[in-house]
């Protein structure tokens, strides 16, 4: 996001603030990738459906309460959404879902062999399923949500270098256990 | 955290598909209900706030009201008895 789109955002809340009904604008403009976050997190369109208007309406309920210091107002979206996601796993007391597309996950792996490509898929939801699920928040934000690590640590509550230490410790674990090239920020 | 649980989707999430959900309306008349609800409850909080000050304010000179009651009945029980001893011809110290 360039200075200038920071800024015309920060125009849009402040409009938000004075007049609700301009709040319309920021919905539509981040409706879709809240929608998709808490979809991945769920696995099941209602219940993100449900959530994703808890959390704008959260939003809408404390646009006051939002001071911009260096994290953008998706940021701030992520990071109620991410709340409100750990909320509905409380009251339910589920496992946690994550339901990630297959094609993300094959734009994860290069592997060079093709051949084997859905063999390694198979291998890295495997994998997955054993990674602490903190651990596992921190790649969706990082790699399905193309988040920055100074995002991640505020959407999740830590610290940059935390985030950091996460994904590498778990990137780490991939590449030794699997020997597979992994695209890391769009460079292998 | 708890356990978790991977599922691999072979389909994305199109606009199309998410435009079924997107309803602002909703999200706005949800918050007009809040917004009135927050209203009611401050309302009520205001209320009951300023009942219980008049309620002290009352009980704060209810008290002090009983509070002279009690010492202009001790003065004139006082009075009576010194009268008394007066007219009994009986000495009186006052110290």
């Amino acid at each position: 996001m360039s200075e200038a789109e920071i800024q015309q955002e920060y125009l849009e809340i402040e409009k938000a603030r004075k007049n609700p009904a301009a709040f319309a604008a920021l919905y539509e403009r981040y409706f879709e990738r809240i929608f998709n976050y808490i979809f991945r997190q769920t696995g099941d369109e209602a219940t993100a459906a449900d959530i994703c208007s808890g959390v704008f309406l959260k939003a809408l309920s404390n646009l006051n309460k939002f001071e911009f210091r260096g994290i953008p107002f998706a940021a701030w979206l992520y990071k109620i959404a991410s709340n409100e996601v750990k909320k509905y796993y409380r009251k339910h007391k589920r496992a946690i879902v994550f339901s990630i597309e297959e094609n993300m996950v094959k734009d994860l792996i290069f592997d060079g062999y093709d051949e084997n490509k859905e063999e390694n898929i198979e291998r890295m939801l495997e994998f997955l399923k054993e990674l602490p699920t903190e651990m596992l928040e921190v790649l969706e934000l990082r790699f399905f949500e193309g988040k920055e690590f100074k995002d991640i640590a505020f959407i999740l509550d830590m610290t940059e270098s935390g985030a950091k230490m996460r994904t590498y410790r778990a990137l780490d674990k991939l590449r030794s256990k699997f020997n597979l090239t992994i695209k890391y920020n769009g460079k292998t | 955290m708890g356990r978790h649980e991977i599922r691999l989707r072979r389909s994305q999430m199109t606009s199309r598909m998410m435009d079924r959900y997107k309803n602002y309306p909703e999200v706005m008349r949800r918050f007009e209900r809040e917004q009135q609800f927050k209203k009611l409850i401050k309302g009520i909080t205001l209320v009951l706030f300023l009942l219980s000050l008049f309620l002290m304010i009352y009980l704060v000179v209810k008290i002090d009201n009983n509070k002279d009651k009690i010492n202009d009945e001790v003065k004139i029980e006082l009075g009576k008895s010194t009268e008394d001893k007066i007219n009994s011809g009986s000495k009186i110290n006052i110290s």
